[in-house]
């Protein structure tokens, strides 16, 4: 899952590509902006709350520059411990 | 041009000659329903199926030039990079819609939002500009 408003699917698919291949399998990101996870995880969708309540491996930052803070505040979502 | 498509599974593809009138058909199909998709006014999902459609009759037409025909839908996407030198950029997000859409058809389990969608129409255009630079066809049935 990948939270954004700039990256495309077409980015995205571009630069898994190797991966992909490496894996030999099939990688299928998910692409919301943070309006749209905020209002997946309102509506209780099951995708957006099981990854989020799994351990993340951050890429580039922390969980602390993450749009998820914003949804945290908002009561979206409960700071893991 | 020729290229020789390498396929992993000879049953989900059988050759079969290039007909003009199928292919320019085929590419019609496609391009009335990219102009449909782009229009803002549908409903997300009407423009979701909308382009889905047009990229896979535009897939279809460039395997049907390349001189097979496939009765699997997602081999058709499978072999863009081979039949339009097309990269993951394009043919991974159609893929992509593929699942999206047989999900929501067989499981009634739909999810595009505007980014998919917006996605979907990029990679539908690429298809169809790859297409426009074949040599025509001709008189080949």
């Amino acid at each position: 899952m990948v939270v954004s408003n700039e990256l495309t699917y077409g980015d995205l698919f571009e630069a898994l590509d190797e991966a992909s291949n490496r894996l030999g399998r099939k990688v299928s990101p998910t692409i919301y902006s943070p309006k749209e996870l905020a209002k997946r995880l309102k509506q209780g969708n099951a995708f957006v709350r099981g990854v989020l309540s799994q351990p993340k491996l951050w890429l580039i930052g922390s969980e602390r520059d993450s749009p998820l803070e914003n949804l945290r505040a908002a009561g979206h979502l409960r700071r893991s411990a | 041009m020729t290229r020789r498509l390498r396929i992993s599974e000879p049953r989900v593809t059988s050759a079969e000659a290039p007909d003009a009138k199928e292919f320019a058909a085929l590419k019609h199909s496609g391009l009335v329903r990219l102009v449909d998709a782009e229009k803002r006014t549908n409903a997300l999902e009407s423009r979701f199926d909308l382009a889905y459609n047009a990229a896979h009759a535009l897939s279809l037409a460039a395997l049907r030039y390349a001189g097979y025909r496939s009765e699997k839908r997602y081999v058709v996407f499978q072999v863009l990079p081979q039949t339009l030198g097309v990269g993951p950029e394009v043919w991974r997000v159609l893929a992509r819609c593929h699942d999206i859409r047989n999900r929501s058809e067989y499981e009634g389990d739909f999810y595009a939002d505007e980014r998919l969608v917006t996605d979907l129409i990029a990679a539908c255009q690429a298809v169809a500009a790859a297409l426009d630079k074949l040599p025509p066809l001709g008189g080949r049935r």
